[in-house]
């Protein structure tokens, strides 16, 4: 600050403006993870505007935690939030404020063919759960124990959630082809 | 293809469905300063909250009223607890020998006999002289605050704290509707500054007495006295309340008494006790050939710690003399005078009460 320079309450107002220091970490985390998170969202949520609003959503809940969270742990902390938020209200409230863009997404799938696509219908059936595990497993192609790390849950259970779920896939196609 | 293989190639199909939006960092960076802002007016806004909540709710459950009882069958007063108003100017009144300080309204009366402080608001007698009235009355006592019975209140039903210091509170509707609210407030403070303190000394009862002759006279004032009660504390000598010399609008006897009072309260406080005497009692004080002293006896050398009225004679005129016995410990006796207060002199001013003479007595008395 220069001698005579007009400060007009700059120093009181400081503690309501964010950390700049944080904030520019977290724009960092963001352009490097931005897209694969994006997807992560949608692969849990189903939904590309729902996936959207979680990532903003869990974005905001890292810069106040950003002080606990470190690059190396970034990563995981995000992925967790984000299915965190998922297996939450936030999916509910996302779908009534969404209601209508959500019959807009079925109308372009519709238009482009995913709709008809059984593996895809098969994984939006899963749990929230089981399908951020396969998502990691056979999308980010993530080690079990890299996936317990992330869901925060232990090896075991990650075991139980994928077997679980390529059993729950196979039942559905199962049912899908016979009808 | 394998059916992993499959579930991988879905997932890498469907990875596109979603495409990165770039400005979404911006509506990010708005949302965490909005709702970074929003945390901190909403701290911000529970500590406020908070410390009102603390304000409000501490001093009522510092001085709570007295639950009260009813004796005889007698029904319960209609006064309640006060609201928590400031009901005037306020005078801090400081009972020298028994280590206290009380905020009482300007324009009430202190009076002081016999180890016994009261408090009346102006216009109503003195518990002594009888009639209807209503009065704050303090007074010492030995032995621990929790003794029942100490004060005539036989069922104490209220424990409560009074600025810290533990207290019982109860409450007496007599048969003649007279009104009473007893405190037994723990009483462990000395005097300062630097007093010895004797065992016994830390281990006493105040005992603050609010009486009303009428349940008229009880609803107009109880408010004022509940306000006195909460303001009880260990003296600490940052309210000297005799900086002051008396003014000229002292009109009747008991006035004579407030400025003894006043006079004895400043030599044991050590403050500004001359600005109560006039120059011949200022004299007799200075005679180094006579026992007077105004702050510490001439023989040992102790400061005056407390003080014992013996006795008063009303001369006529304006004037009553009173003996009072000054003491440098409360277990042993002290040293008697005879102190003359009237119409005198002040700082070149006319005054209907001041320290008018005073006489002495090298002997040393015995104590009670």
């Amino acid at each position: 600050m220069k001698m005579g320079e007009l400060v007009v309450g700059g120093p009181r107002l400081a503690l309501f403006q964010p950390s700049k220091e944080r904030l520019d970490q977290l724009g960092a985390w963001f352009h490097a993870e931005y897209p694969s998170l994006l997807r992560f969202a949608y692969f849990v949520s189903g939904s590309s505007h729902a996936a959207e609003d979680l990532v903003q959503d869990a974005f905001v809940r890292l810069y106040r935690s950003s002080g606990r969270v470190d690059d190396a742990s970034f990563k995981a902390y995000a992925r967790k939030t984000i299915l965190n938020l998922a297996r939450s209200g936030f999916l509910r409230r996302t779908r009534e404020q969404r209601s209508m863009m959500k019959e807009r997404d079925a109308v372009s799938q519709l238009a482009d063919g995913t709709a008809r696509d059984e593996m895809w219908r098969a994984i939006l059936s899963l749990p929230a759960r089981q399908r951020a595990v396969v998502a990691l497993r056979y999308y980010e192609d993530m080690k079990e124990a890299d996936i317990a790390v992330v869901l925060g849950i232990s090896v075991g259970s990650v075991k139980k959630h994928t077997d679980r779920a390529l059993e729950a896939l196979r039942a559905r196609l199962g049912e899908e082809r016979r009808s | 293809m394998s059916f992993e293989s499959q579930l991988k190639e879905t997932f890498m199909k469907h990875a596109d469905d979603v495409r990165p939006d770039t400005q979404s960092w911006p509506v990010i960076e708005k949302r965490v300063v909005r709702r970074h802002r929003a945390g901190m007016f909403a701290t911000a806004a529970s500590v406020a909250a908070l410390i009102a909540v603390t304000a409000i709710v501490t001093p009522r459950l510092v001085a709570r009223k007295p639950s009260g009882f009813s004796k005889h069958g007698k029904p319960q007063p209609t006064a309640t607890e006060p609201t928590p108003v400031q009901r005037g100017p306020i005078a801090v009144h400081v009972g020298a020998d028994q280590g206290f300080q009380i905020s009482i309204p300007t324009g009430w009366r202190a009076g002081w006999w016999e180890g016994v402080y009261e408090y009346e608001p102006a216009g109503l007698p003195s518990l002594a002289k009888g009639g209807d009235t209503f009065a704050v009355s303090v007074k010492l006592v030995a032995g621990p605050y929790d003794r029942s019975g100490i004060s005539g209140a036989e069922d104490p039903t209220e424990m409560t704290t009074i600025n810290d210091h533990l207290a019982l509170a109860s409450e007496y509707v007599g048969s003649d509707h007279t009104h009473d609210a007893v405190y037994q407030i723990q009483w462990a403070s000395c005097l300062p500054p630097s007093i010895e303190c004797s065992s016994n000394f830390q281990n006493n009862t105040l005992v603050v007495i609010v009486r009303a002759s009428t349940e008229a006279l009880w609803t107009k004032y109880w408010p004022d006295a509940q306000n006195a009660v909460r303001s009880i504390d260990a003296y600490d000598g940052t309210h000297p309340a005799h900086l002051e010399p008396p003014t000229n609008t002292f009109g009747n006897s008991d006035s004579l008494t407030a400025l003894m009072t006043r006079f004895l309260d400043a030599r044991v406080e050590r403050v500004n006790a001359e600005a109560f005497m006039s120059p011949q009692a200022q004299a007799a004080f200075a005679n180094t050939k006579n026992c007077l002293d105004l702050y510490r006896s001439r023989m040992t050398h102790k400061p005056w710690t407390s003080y014992q009225s013996v006795n008063r004679i009303d001369l006529g005129s304006g004037r009553a003399k009173f003996l009072v016995m000054m003491m440098m410990d409360r277990n042993n006796g002290g040293y008697v005078e005879s102190i003359t207060v009237g119409p005198a002199q002040v700082a070149g001013t006319m005054v209907s009460a001041a320290i008018a003479s005073a006489d002495y007595s090298c002997n040393l008395s015995s104590g009670d």
